[in-house]
């Protein structure tokens, strides 16, 4: 079995998630044992605690290392990841907090969930035994599960915490079962040692057969977290009934730690099985796609709406994945970075719409944006553009890696198929537009934003076009990972 | 200068910007730092008038730098004899756009006029990449103006409209960007003149085919994707439909030089029949669906369908008039004359030109009336002529223009097409001629309706005549088209290298074996 | 090349048909058409035109009218141009414009806009209502479909695997 040593300079690799944790903890306190008046400041705690994470991981980006007796790897997947998952959050909570202060929901458990939830995510991207993964998955899950359970005064939002907690709790128990199955087969946690069975020539009709069987329940669970049809039932509800700025941290962030858990799982793990669970990938990708671009051209609720397009954006994600190559791998990863500034944007225009005592959520809330707060309208119009994929936005340049991928592994069928539906997707996206531009507003539309949400939010929009015009760095960036 | 396409770019777009950050509630700065830009943009561009070399088919005023470099995407730009035209037209159409604009509009000045440069800037984009993915992006981008123009400041049913024409041609546009991505897996390259030199097999190129063919018949438009092209113009602003149809429309005939001809030569040539056949129905039956319309906007609408349906018969008609013969000599076939090729496709160029002038004259003079009695029906209007007699004069001879009267820039193009296509087939050239007729029939039906004949409504009575400004537009357009009609010698000759370059390319099978 | 002068050759004779050369054989002289034009019936019958002219309208006005009371017929399709004025505005005109209008309404506006362009859209929308259902908003609803969805990808596995692990 394995022999656990333990060397104190390995906990070097570790900074960021130590530092979290203490941070975390130290919060923790502050906030129970501050006066009243300081409270405010755990905010401020909270995104230095962040900032300092995304710091320490950035300087561990080119490191590599496999510690704490291979349970723990760092690699610049890793690192990389941990920096965007620090970087994201921080516009997140920054969006976040404007949401909670004007609908009396701002409660310091809410940054020091988020911060837990991260914390599991930087777990998972580093994880390198099934263990490690699943631990981090499930500290993730359930900060989730609390954070939107934080509006508890509101129905929608248990009922959203309910489901997202039973259905999760059900993904993970195939997950959790898959494994098993393929620590039954491999008699190994281990990543490395996995990937190396499953590499052997001489594998047996019915080992075969269970680790397929195990892939299968990885894939499951995988494909829950992210959302793919048919395991996506979750997302709209959960969408919907949680406060926006929940919803926002929900379609955001955790789906790059849902990527990295893939990558750990099935790339680095089961990478003999690529032409396995790249046709599961195949039919999860197209149906997707098809039926996140199809189910949203009939909501009038624009959380719901988002819903279904992040279903239909990871669908593309997958396809990236099908490809089998790293180049393929690069794009989708690419693409995630893409679909979480468009989404963290797309959310951020929707909190600024919310004021005392009025949820924006309705995509008639948008109706004269352009005509009150043409900056804002302009910023909306840009993301839902992009989100669209139409040039010269970074959406397209995400959905071109991927088609190019897909078209250069020779699946020039799954390449027209996706365009056929990106099409179709544009037109919600063009309702949205049109809301904004094309309609008079008919009741009062009042923009309530602070300095610091006005300034990222401006950021955010502006980096969908800069990095639209200029995407080849961070192209360049998505491949390298792998 | 080196960089004059990057500045003829990036001026306008960047010039809307800055429009943009004036604001609508100081129009009139808006308003006039939007024409300082569009005059300096069209002066410069001049320049590629000026100093263009008409001796080689090579492409000039080459700009290029790396872009995307993983997918060898340049920032490459160039000008032939084929674009340089259509940019100058851009630049032009733009001015008289924003001067159109001047006193109608009043909702949103600052937005419109920056809507209308951006729109420049990205067309001029389109017409000089010579990477088809910043030509895709260009021809994507160009859509997003449009569909606000179309949204914004559109009639009744602007909504429908807008997004009809978004999804439209974001339809027909995404094959291509398939096909396009697929040649790059072939060829490792998204420069143009790499496709251009890729060996395709017939299948292939098929279905490359198509999928240009897709994208362009949407734009240009063709039978039978074209109905998206009535209700955009019925619903555009005046300003719209002017660049919509003066220069949108010839986005996607140039698609057909740049792309489709020298790209896919042999199943250009397999498939030119069914093109032919749909451009000779758009010539007639839209011109007989032109003829019952009641909505004068709708009318030029069809009748620029069916002038542009020569634009693509020109084209293609090239296919029956010449071959390559095995020595790699360009040969007639059944003894039509060589220039007739050329006839035909430098007919087709003359034809989007002349068509970019008469159809913005034509969407203009609409929207002079527009403007004072705010109803496009025919049946609104009638005796115009007594009150409005220096408008009559230049309606009418914009009208005579769409119909092909000789002497104006209408029948130039359409003659030389004529006269290539008779060489091809005489059933072609008879259909085509058809137009003739058809065309002269509804353009002067509308005319007799609306500026003759007695007077239905009291109101037409007190309307006035044309201002200094409209007057100003009208009569440069009417100088524009005479001149075209009777000296089109030097538009011809800055195309005739690159029509011979592209006859050249059209002709030479691509098929690996054949080669 | 062609267009060094533009239009030079519009008017050029074809080699196979030498009309000009035709007529040449053909011409003597000024005098010679002159008294040849004697006997030729064009001539006859512009003489007779004069004549009849000079006796309805000078000679004999009454004559003209005793003509068209008599022959009301022939007057009605000589005054009315042999219908061909009609004929025009029957067959050609409102031919024309009920070809336009049939195009335009029935192929352009029903059968291209409605069914395949707004038809397209509509079955998107329906597609798009006809899964919504599904989204029952009950979690056992949601579990069962997961549970399905897993059985059904199992099943796929073992099939594709060609049950090869019973040998």
């Amino acid at each position: 079995m394995m022999n656990f040593n333990f060397n104190i300079s390995e906990l070097v690799f570790v900074m960021p998630e130590l530092f979290l944790l203490a941070a975390i903890s130290s919060i923790l306190l502050f906030d129970l044992y501050v006066k009243e008046e300081f409270k405010k400041y755990t905010y401020h705690l909270s995104q230095a605690a962040l900032l300092v994470t995304g710091l320490l991981a950035f300087n561990l980006i080119g490191e590599s290392a496999t510690i704490f007796s291979g349970t723990f790897v760092l690699d610049t997947l890793g690192s990389t990841f941990k920096v965007f998952i620090a970087g994201f959050s921080i516009i997140a909570l920054v969006y976040s907090r404007q949401y909670l202060s004007v609908h009396g929901l701002l409660r310091n458990e809410y940054f020091i969930l988020a911060l837990m939830s991260i914390l599991g995510m930087l777990v998972m991207v580093s994880g390198h035994s099934l263990l490690t993964l699943y631990l981090g998955l499930e500290i993730m899950s359930l900060s989730l599960y609390a954070l939107i359970a934080t509006a508890r005064d509101r129905a929608f939002a248990i009922e959203a915490a309910l489901k997202y907690f039973v259905l999760g709790a059900i993904a993970s128990g195939l997950l959790l079962y898959g494994m098993s199955m393929i620590y039954g087969i491999t008699g190994n946690l281990d990543i490395a040692q996995i990937a190396s069975f499953a590499s052997l020539a001489t594998l047996e009709p019915q080992e075969t057969l269970i680790l397929n069987f195990g892939l299968v329940f990885l894939v499951i669970g995988v494909a829950f977290k992210l959302g793919a049809v048919p395991f996506h039932m979750w997302v709209p509800d959960v969408y919907q009934g949680s406060p926006t700025s929940v919803t926002m941290f929900l379609s955001t962030v955790p789906k790059l730690a849902a990527v990295a858990l893939l990558v750990r799982l099935l790339i680095d793990g089961l990478s003999d099985f690529q032409h396995y669970w790249a046709d599961l990938f195949m039919i999860l990708a197209v149906l997707s796609i098809a039926v996140g671009s199809l189910v949203a051209l009939t909501q009038v609720n624009i959380k719901r709406m988002l819903a279904y397009s992040t279903i239909s954006h990871i669908g593309f994600v997958l396809l990236g994945f099908v490809t089998g190559v790293l180049e393929g791998y690069g794009s989708a990863v690419f693409y995630v970075f893409a679909y979480i500034l468009m989404s963290l944007a797309a959310f951020g225009s929707i909190i600024v719409l919310n004021r005392s005592g009025f949820e924006a959520d309705q995509i008639s809330d948008f109706k004269g944006l352009s005509k009150h707060s043409p900056w804002f309208a302009l910023i909306m119009l840009v993301v839902m553009l992009s989100m669209a994929g139409v040039p010269p936005f970074i959406g397209f340049y995400s959905k071109l890696f991927i088609l190019q991928q897909v078209v250069s592994e020779g699946y020039v069928i799954l390449a027209v198929i996706a365009v056929i539906f990106a099409v179709i997707s544009a037109y919600y996206y063009l309702q949205i537009i049109k809301t904004m531009y094309f309609d008079d507003a008919d009741k009062e539309i009042v923009v309530s934003a602070p300095f610091d949400l006005k300034a990222v939010l401006s950021v955010n929009g502006v980096l969908i076009l800069v990095i639209g015009l200029m995407p080849s760095y961070w192209m360049n960036l998505s491949v390298s990972l792998f | 200068m080196d960089s004059l396409l990057s500045i003829l770019i990036w001026l306008p777009i960047l010039g809307g910007g800055s429009v943009l950050l004036i604001g609508n509630d100081r129009g009139s700065l808006a308003k006039w730092t939007s024409a300082v830009i569009s005059v300096l943009v069209f002066i410069l561009s001049l320049n590629l008038f000026l100093d263009f070399d008409t001796s080689t088919s090579a492409m000039q005023f080459v700009e290029k730098a790396s872009w995307i470099s993983q997918f060898n995407i340049f920032y490459h730009l160039g000008v032939d004899g084929i674009s340089m035209p259509l940019i100058i037209l851009t630049t032009f159409s733009t001015i008289l756009v924003i001067i159109a604009g001047w006193e109608v509009i009043q909702n949103r000045i600052a937005d419109y006029m920056a809507a209308f440069l951006m729109m420049e800037g990205i067309i001029i984009g389109v017409f000089s990449a010579m990477d088809s993915m910043l030509y895709y992006v260009f021809w994507e981008a160009s859509l997003i103006p449009m569909l606000l123009i179309i949204g914004v400041w559109g009639g009744q049913n602007r909504v429908y409209a807008a997004i009809k024409f978004f999804l439209y041609t974001f339809l027909g546009s995404v094959f291509m960007l398939v096909s396009l991505i697929y040649m790059y897996n072939l060829g490792g390259s998204f420069a143009i003149s790499d496709m251009h030199a890729l060996p395709l097999t017939l299948a292939q190129q098929s279905w490359i085919f198509w999928a240009f063919f897709l994208a362009f018949a949407v734009k240009v438009p063709m039978f039978p994707v074209h109905t998206w092209l009535p209700d955009a113009h019925v619903q555009a602003p005046t300003g719209g439909s002017v660049i919509l149809a003066a220069i949108m429309l010839k986005m996607g005939g140039y698609g057909f030089f740049r792309f489709s001809l020298p790209i896919t030569p042999d199943a250009s040539s397999y498939f030119a029949f069914v093109v032919i056949v749909l451009s000779l129905i758009a010539i007639v039956y839209i011109g007989f669906v032109a003829l019952v319309q009641k909505d004068m906007k709708k009318l030029i609408a069809y009748s620029s369908i069916s002038h542009m349906g020569f634009v693509t018969l020109g084209v293609f008609a090239l296919f029956s008039i010449m071959k390559m013969d095995s020595n790699g000599e360009l040969i007639s076939i059944a003894g039509a004359s060589i220039e007739s090729a050329y006839l035909g496709l430098e007919g087709a160029m003359i034809q989007m030109v002349s068509h970019g002038f008469i159809s913005a004259a034509m969407f203009l003079v609409v929207g002079v009336l527009y403007d004072r009695l705010h109803s496009r029906e025919i049946s609104t209007y009638g005796g115009v002529v007594n009150s409005m007699p220096k408008f009559t004069g230049f309606a009418v001879l914009f009208a005579m223009a769409n119909a092909g009267l000789p002497g104006t820039s209408g029948f130039v193009g359409e003659f030389m097409v004529i006269l290539g296509a008779l060489q091809a087939n005489f059933w072609y050239a008879f259909l085509a001629a058809m137009t003739l007729i058809v065309g002269a029939a509804y353009t002067l039906w509308m005319v007799k309706r609306v500026f003759w004949g007695p007077v239905n409504n009291p109101e037409v009575n007190s309307l006035s005549d044309i201002n200094a400004r409209e007057f100003s537009i009208l009569a440069i357009l009417a100088v524009a088209v005479l001149w075209m009609g009777v000296y089109p010698q030097p538009v011809i000759e800055v195309m005739h290298v690159s029509i011979a370059n592209l006859l050249e390319q059209a002709l030479t099978t691509k098929i690996p074996g054949i080669l | 090349m062609l267009f060094g002068g533009w239009l030079d050759n519009s008017i050029t004779i074809d080699a196979s048909h030498q009309a000009l050369a035709e007529l040449k054989g053909h011409f003597y002289s000024a005098f010679a058409l002159l008294t040849h034009s004697v006997v030729t019936p064009p001539f006859w019958m512009m003489v007779g035109g004069a004549v009849s002219a000079w006796v309805f309208c000078l000679y004999r006005p009454d004559w003209a009218d005793q003509i068209q009371s008599r022959f009301k017929r022939t007057n009605y399709v000589l005054n009315s141009l042999y219908g061909f004025d009609r004929l025009n505005d029957i067959v050609f005109v409102k031919g024309s414009v009920k070809l336009g209008n049939l195009l335009w309404k029935i192929s352009d506006m029903t059968l291209i806009d409605k069914v395949i362009v707004n038809g397209s859209a509509k079955l998107a929308r329906y597609l798009g209502v006809l899964i919504r259902p599904v989204q029952t908003g009950y979690v056992y609803h949601y579990a069962f479909f997961m549970i399905v969805s897993l059985m059904l990808v199992l099943g796929w596995v073992l099939i594709a695997s060609d049950f090869s692990f019973f040998s």
